[in-house]
């Protein structure tokens, strides 16, 4: 072999079946590989523990259920990959909910309602970006405070009760787009649209040079501020989007809506893939989301407890931060162990022409 | 700002400018100068601020806050967090009163809870130092744990009713004030006086300026950061376990929210969300003075909702003033 050959380079070279072939297993070894196969592994085990769980009705059901942490965690990965953070998709996803079912019993058309609602999530996520560039304030600290206040707001619009939707709403949920409910086309349309736009619109791009280092990416003429604002902007937006289907579907906007969703929208990227540090893909955030609907529906239909919930949310956070730490050091070492190989190749071999 | 330069004697307006700095950088001297103005202006805008109860009941809302903003405070300042305070405190809540409920001695009892805190800030040290998780996550999910344990635990009863001794823990007044003051204000002096003095709590402060160089001078990082989220967890269970005790009962909510207060208050005390700097009496500090808020709320009847909002719009706007009002010398 020349220097700088491995028999996987020289695979992909030749092209065809074999790099194919070569380059699926190698993605299999990655994160979302691994999501991907513990997903496939835990249906499999599902459907043999409990003959529901194949059941169309299930499927759906479990499917509508995961929407909301799917759609959500689509804008959260956005944010992660320019290497933020946002803590207060849980309460836009409530105060667009609460927002639209207001609007609506005052007698404001849907369209109206759910625009409403949806502008909601976009000026929380406005404002967390420009606290957050402008004023460099820590992204943490930042959604907290803006997590709190929206909370605050639907705590003092619902009084600690649930705001009914009128009654002629109940179409829209039951509409089904190509024979699935909305909710479940919502979800795969959010992450399809948002995979497709990561690999090839620019500026989705280049979120990946910010979370990188944003000051190799100022440096390179990204307008970073810029970027990290529709980040957040868009990450409030989806929260609002999944707030409006979570509020239709229940039929009432309840203030405890969201609570939860914290956990569950950070869980689903860092499962995926998604590192603090910045990189991964909405793919792979769909397939952390896919885990944990997964097990949700496990508990369910297992019967375990359903205060076991968090518990368990918490240790997956706790077994993946874990799992990404220890591929991190394997990468670590191994490049480290690659850089240590090619030096010693070049002291034996000088530099020629042509390799 | 070269003292090069200034061979004249100091102008008023550096004089002035001495004195910013000065007022920024000794944020405690800042804070109980605006302690004051808000009694003032509190006992002014309402009858009942001043009377003996109103500033009993302000003594107990501080207290329990402050145990747990002392732990976090010297987390924060070695460039960490602890976002698992608050179930730490719950946790160890329910425990202590499901165990004394059911007929086990009280001080043992309460030894279970302390070690319970300590447990869980062993757990996030360790994950913290030797798993090397960013300190945001390692307690996230720490938090989410205990949070849920709690429910599993009391299988989502609140504990009503415990017996005596376990309430005189928190119920007995000295003085016409509960004894849970008293353990904080000792708790707070002697933990300023060690941050100060202290060899040992005083790395944290290099650690947090630059973890390498820390570790390069020889300071024991991993030793040093355990035993803050250790003294962390404990101090948060203690608060716990006092609340319990005073209010002679735990509900499953205990402890919810509170870590976003301390955090709150102990940047409005000055502690550098980025490490490096802080006091443990700033952060005091920043608890009365949020305690005085809310206690002036209650008493003007301000919607309960409505002072979750001034909370959040309060964080934010102490953190951005504390970001854009300290001088590039401080910074």
């Amino acid at each position: 072999m020349q220097r700088g050959e491995t028999m996987n380079s020289i695979h992909r070279a030749r092209g065809g079946l074999q790099a194919r072939a070569v380059t699926a297993l190698r993605w299999l070894g990655t994160q979302e590989g691994v999501v991907l196969i513990i997903n496939v592994l835990l249906a499999l085990a599902l459907a043999l523990a409990s003959p529901v769980f194949l059941t169309r009705d299930n499927l759906l059901a479990g499917g509508v259920a995961m929407a909301a942490h799917a759609i959500t965690s689509m804008g959260t990965t956005l944010v992660l990959l320019t290497g933020g953070i946002d803590l207060s998709v849980g309460s836009s996803f409530g105060l667009a909910g609460v927002i639209m079912a207001e609007t609506m019993c005052r007698g404001v058309p849907f369209w109206a309602a759910a625009a409403l609602g949806i502008m909601v999530g976009v000026i929380i996520g406005w404002i967390n970006g420009v606290v957050i560039t402008k004023l460099e304030i820590n992204p943490f600290i930042a959604t907290m405070g803006t997590m709190t206040m929206a909370r605050g707001l639907v705590n003092v619009m619902t009084q600690s009760r649930s705001i009914r939707l009128p009654a002629d709403c109940a179409y829209l949920v039951n509409t089904l787009i190509f024979g699935l409910p909305p909710s479940f086309v919502l979800m795969i349309a959010s992450v399809v649209v948002t995979d497709l736009l990561l690999r090839y619109w620019r500026p989705a791009r280049q979120f990946f040079y910010i979370g990188g280092s944003r000051e190799h990416a100022r440096l390179i003429g990204i307008n970073v501020d810029r970027l990290q604002i529709l980040a957040y902007v868009l990450s409030g937006a989806l929260a609002a989007l999944s707030g409006l289907l979570f509020t239709l579907r229940s039929g009432s906007a309840h203030q405890q809506a969201g609570i939860e969703l914290n956990m569950k929208v950070i869980l689903s990227p860092y499962l995926g893939g998604v590192g603090f540090m910045g990189g991964g893909s909405a793919f792979g955030a769909f397939l952390g989301a896919l885990l944990l609907g997964l097990i949700f529906n496990a508990i369910q239909l297992l019967g375990i407890a359903v205060l076991w919930q968090n518990v368990l949310v918490g240790v997956l956070l706790l077994g993946a931060a874990l799992v990404g730490i220890f591929r991190m050091r394997r990468e670590m070492q191994r490049s480290r162990r690659e850089r240590r190989l090619s030096r010693r190749e070049a002291a034996i071999q000088p530099a020629e022409p042509g390799g | 700002m070269s003292e090069i330069a200034q061979t004249a004697a100091p102008s008023d307006s550096t004089r002035l400018r001495r004195l910013y700095v000065l007022l920024i950088e000794r944020r405690d001297v800042t804070l109980l100068i605006t302690m004051l103005l808000l009694s003032l202006l509190f006992s002014r805008l309402s009858p009942y601020y001043l009377t003996m109860m109103n500033m009993r009941t302000l003594f107990l809302a501080v207290a329990f806050n402050a145990i747990v903003v002392i732990g976090i405070t010297i987390l924060i300042i070695g460039g960490y967090n602890d976002i698992s305070v608050g179930a730490t405190y719950g946790f160890a809540s329910i425990i202590v009163a499901m165990l004394i409920s059911e007929g086990f001695p009280t001080w043992p009892g309460v030894a279970i809870g302390l070690l319970i805190g300590v447990g869980i800030g062993l757990l996030n040290g360790i994950l913290v130092t030797r798993f090397h998780l960013p300190a945001f996550l390692a307690t996230l999910g720490t938090m989410s744990v205990f949070r849920g344990l709690i429910w599993v635990v009391s299988g989502a009863h609140s504990i009503v009713g415990v017996p005596q001794q376990y309430k005189m823990l928190g119920q007995t007044k000295i003085l016409g004030v509960q004894l849970p003051v008293y353990i904080m204000l000792v708790i707070v002096i002697v933990a300023d006086f060690m941050l100060r003095r202290s060899t040992f709590l005083r790395q944290m402060f290099y650690i947090g300026i630059n973890q390498d160089s820390a570790e390069a001078a020889g300071i024991p990082v991993a030793r040093v950061t355990t035993a803050c989220y250790i003294l962390s967890g404990l101090l948060s269970a203690l608060a716990g376990i006092l609340d319990g005790a005073r209010l002679g009962a735990v509900y499953i909510q205990a402890g919810l929210g509170i870590e976003f207060q301390v955090i709150t208050a102990s940047v409005l005390g000055g502690t550098a969300l980025a490490g490096g700097r802080g006091t443990v009496f700033g952060a005091f500090l920043g608890v009365v003075v949020m305690a005085m808020l809310t206690n002036f709320f209650n008493l003007i009847g301000v919607n309960m909702y409505w002072q979750a909002v001034l909370v959040g719009i309060i964080l934010v706007l102490v953190v951005v003033l504390d970001r854009l009002v300290t001088p590039k010398e401080v910074r």
